[in-house]
């Protein structure tokens, strides 16, 4: 079912062709003009803390690369979700006989961000082939695996500030609400200090993004962070799904 | 001196053709067709104090073209336009205050704020002394019965409420000429009458000359005792709406609806009433005014129907006649 | 001018109705500061000089580029790309007001709001975070920033208005395209979260000339006395040239625009 979500989607999109390859394309050389920003930082410093250049390349190359890959699952979807309590047209999306959950959050994919995933994903790859290669077994896979779980933590902890469009009303902008706190895992986590460290690798484990992932090549794999990585992303999803019915709940006594 | 003298106006756009996809795009960045729309193609009238004006015709006829070229949004191609004196794409702050433009379809008030604010940004920006200010307010808030609402923020009123202070604002500077674009569109039906009531009323009590557009003929008929009629930028007709109506629109529109299908054959005993659309349990004819009571009664009698409406020629009937020239006897 | 002291009153109150919008605006911005803090202060833990910058002087840029970004831009200023892509300026145009006096009205309405709110988060800030201040040390060095301060930020609202004229000829998705461009071009060139000094001197040279690093970069600069006397004046000459050619270019594309706007009307 999926899939034809994403048929529907990729037929509109095309629709918006020179929209759709003009935004990947500026979206492509903002990307790169901070990748080449950091190459002059260089110029100055060998290191950043415990991070030489590849390796906060590597960072930011994955931190992008995740960026893209979540709006093009979910920045139409979180972006509907005011619209759809606040019109009414929630109801519709309940009666279907598919989760609620994962009709809201997947139902449109966003092409435009796709080619800019694309692109990172070869550049982390060139990353690595150059510079971290070679790698222990198993490493990729658990870097990868590590960027799932973030995948999910990220989703459940943003999806669950969506929700307060259920009882603050109309908001425009909600979407937009989680953004900022996400943003801070473009840096380095292990920089931010005593506090924040501990907090955002295991309380709201935003680390998961970038960060973890990326320590396993420079740091080698953890397979206790791998452990509760995995601990962490069920709980996130759990929670999320939990408020999402309590705000259902909500919803439907509110409007009867 | 006529309030407002056009004279010849002309107003063209060229667009140019896209193809569709892909390679459309990029070829329209090279190469373009153009073509000529004829949004108002030659058209003169001239308007005096006072007067309330109807415009009507189709949509895409021209008649918010001509209020925008008359308010100054647009310029003429070609032809001279003058309004209380003054050539309106000039822009001249002296014309601007003296006339106000309504559009049924957009906002000049502030969407979160309440329209008080609105109304007040529009004092300062006509220089209304203080006093008149009040006294205009009071006097149009009663005139619409907006005492309650002109504290309320404009995204929480009704379209009606909305369009009513729309109207206020739009006459706290006492303008000489007003511009109304589809004043009522969207509008149930008690409103409508009631903001054709208010323009009828402001009309009378301030002399102000008004200019309304609509398609919809119940608009003009309620208020307007001058029309002109405009189609594909063309003016068809301009003078009473008396004349139209006898001459013109002397068939009414009787739409009835039967419980068992029937055939054209079972009508052809009636003489006086032409069918418009047939279908087998319901039909549309259209009947000379002065029978169709007689007509009505008659089918009522004569067949099983189960719903039976009268209505005036819609103006898309009326102006199609008039164009074919055909006299509706 | 009651009337734009009317626009302003208006424009500060509908912003107020949107105060959510506004908290997280102001959220956004701090967090995007200390992300930068982080960042820089990690960096100096290894290094003592960086691209002429102790950690004090690179805390001390980043404080000031922070006001500088409340001053001298401004959110308010792309409405004008909306209202331009979908009719609203008849509003305007059909009434006895001035659009760019009306505009200048609302941008300072949006930029004061901002400012007091800058003027708490940083006491704060300071305070928790226990940054070091740095500032003019002459009266001469206060005017002077201030006056450059003030040119900046005219220098950004007809930049600002310049891309959103854009929508005259690209009415669609509000003339996004070169807003897009221009931002982006604002990220990595006005010394908004590094200073400029960090590129090598050919490239930075090449900067200079641009109007960019006019917006936040050489402010910041001159507030921070990091210029010699030579270096300030012939900044503010650039500057000045480019606020000239923004104003020259902004009478012509309004004048163009409103051509074109007259022909097809919206």
């Amino acid at each position: 079912m999926y899939r034809s979500f994403v048929g529907n989607c990729l037929i509109r999109e095309m629709e918006f062709r020179w929209h759709f390859i003009l935004y990947s394309l500026i979206n492509l050389i903002w990307m790169v003009l901070a990748l080449v920003t950091f190459v002059f930082i260089y110029g100055h410093v060998s290191l950043i803390g415990s991070w030489t250049l590849p390796q906060m390349l590597l960072l930011t190359a994955t931190f992008y690369f995740f960026d893209r890959v979540f709006d093009t699952l979910f920045e139409i979807n979180f972006s509907r979700l005011n619209h759809l309590v606040n019109q009414g047209d929630l109801d519709l999306v309940l009666t279907k006989p598919v989760s609620g959950q994962f009709l809201v959050s997947l139902r449109y994919f966003s092409f435009a961000s796709l080619f800019g995933a694309i692109s990172m994903l070869g550049l982390i790859i060139w990353l690595i082939a150059r510079y971290f290669w070679p790698l222990a077994p198993g490493e990729l896979l658990i870097y990868a695996l590590l960027l799932c779980f973030g995948l999910v933590i990220i989703y459940s902890w943003w999806f669950s500030t969506l929700l307060l469009v259920f009882w603050l009303g109309n908001i425009d902008n909600i979407n937009q609400l989680f953004r900022p706190i996400y943003e801070v895992v473009r840096i380095p986590i292990d920089i931010t200090g005593p506090i924040l460290k501990p907090l955002l690798t295991f309380v709201i484990p935003l680390a998961f993004v970038a960060t973890v992932p990326v320590q396993v090549f420079t740091r080698g794999a953890n397979y206790y962070m791998l452990l509760y990585g995995l601990v962490a992303a069920a709980a996130s999803l759990w929670l999320s799904h939990r408020l999402w019915r309590f705000a259902l709940r909500h919803y439907t006594s509110a409007s009867s | 001196m006529a309030v407002i003298e056009v004279a010849n106006l002309k107003k063209y756009y060229q667009v140019w053709q896209k193809e569709p996809g892909l390679t459309g795009s990029i070829k329209s960045l090279f190469k373009r067709k153009y073509e000529d729309v004829k949004a108002v193609d030659d058209v003169s009238f001239s308007i005096g104090e006072g007067e309330l004006v109807g415009f009507i015709g189709p949509n895409g006829a021209g008649k918010t073209t001509t209020l925008k070229v008359l308010s100054g949004l647009l310029y003429p191609t070609a032809g001279q336009v003058s309004v209380l004196g003054y050539t309106p794409f000039d822009r001249k702050p002296q014309f601007q205050k003296q006339f106000s433009l309504v559009m049924g379809q957009k906002n000049q008030l502030w969407w979160d704020l309440p329209a008080l604010d609105s109304f007040l940004l529009n004092k300062e920006i006509y220089e209304v002394p203080q006093a008149q200010f009040d006294q205009t307010l009071d006097d149009l808030v009663s005139m619409l019965d907006l005492k309650k609402v002109i504290k309320i923020q404009v995204r929480k009123l009704s379209l009606g409420q909305r369009m009513k202070c729309e109207l206020v604002a739009a006459l706290l500077h006492q303008p000489k000429v007003l511009f109304l674009d589809e004043p009522t569109i969207g509008l149930d039906v008690v409103m409508q009458q009631k903001i054709r009531e208010f323009i009828r009323g402001y009309n009378q009590k301030y002399q102000a000359t008004i200019i309304l557009t609509s398609h919809y003929m119940d608009d003009v008929k309620e208020l307007c005792d001058r029309v002109i009629i405009i189609d594909k930028g063309k003016i068809f007709f301009d003078g009473k709406l008396d004349e139209i109506i006898k001459k013109y629109a002397d068939r009414k529109t009787l739409e009835v609806v039967f419980d068992r299908p029937m055939s054209k054959k079972d009508f052809s005993g009636i003489r006086a009433a032409k069918i418009k659309t047939f279908m087998p349990t319901r039909t549309v004819f259209t009947v000379k005014r002065a029978k169709v009571n007689a007509i009505a009664a008659e089918l009522l009698k004569s067949f099983p129907v189960v719903d039976l409406n009268i209505t005036e020629s819609s103006i898309e009937d009326i102006i199609r006649e008039v164009f074919t020239g055909r006299d509706l006897s | 001018m009651k009337k734009y002291w009317q626009i302003f009153r208006i424009s500060w109150q509908n912003t107020l109705v949107y105060r959510l919008n506004l908290v997280m605006w102001r959220v956004r911005l701090i967090i995007d500061f200390l992300t930068i803090y982080w960042f820089w202060w990690a960096v100096f833990t290894q290094y003592q000089l960086i691209g002429g910058y102790s950690q004090v002087t690179m805390l001390a840029y980043l404080l000031v580029a922070s006001f500088l970004r409340s001053l001298v831009f401004s959110n308010s200023s792309y409405s004008a790309c909306v209202e331009i892509a979908n009719g609203d300026l008849n509003n305007y145009l059909v009434r006895p007001i001035n659009y760019f006096y009306n505009w200048l009205a609302r941008d300072w309405a949006d930029k004061i709001l901002n400012l007091l709110f800058f003027s708490v988060e940083v006491v704060l800030l300071v305070l928790i975070l226990k940054l070091p201040l740095l500032w003019p040390i002459s009266l001469g060095q206060w005017l002077w920033f201030i006056l450059i301060a003030l040119v900046a930020a005219l220098m950004y609202f007809f930049f600002s208005f310049l891309v959103s004229a854009f929508s005259f000829w690209y009415p669609e998705h509000d003339g996004w395209p070169l807003r897009f461009v221009m931002l982006m071009f604002l990220d990595f060139l006005s010394g908004m979260a590094f200073p400029l000094d960090i590129f090598p001197p050919a490239l930075l040279q090449l900067f200079k000339l641009l109007p960019f690093s006019y917006f936040i970069f050489y402010p910041a600069q001159v507030w921070l006395g990091r210029l010699s006397f030579a270096e300030t004046i012939t900044g503010f000459i650039i500057m000045l040239s480019w606020l000239g050619l923004f104003m020259l270019l902004t009478k012509l594309v309004w004048r163009k625009g409103l051509k074109i706007y007259g022909a097809y009307g919206r």
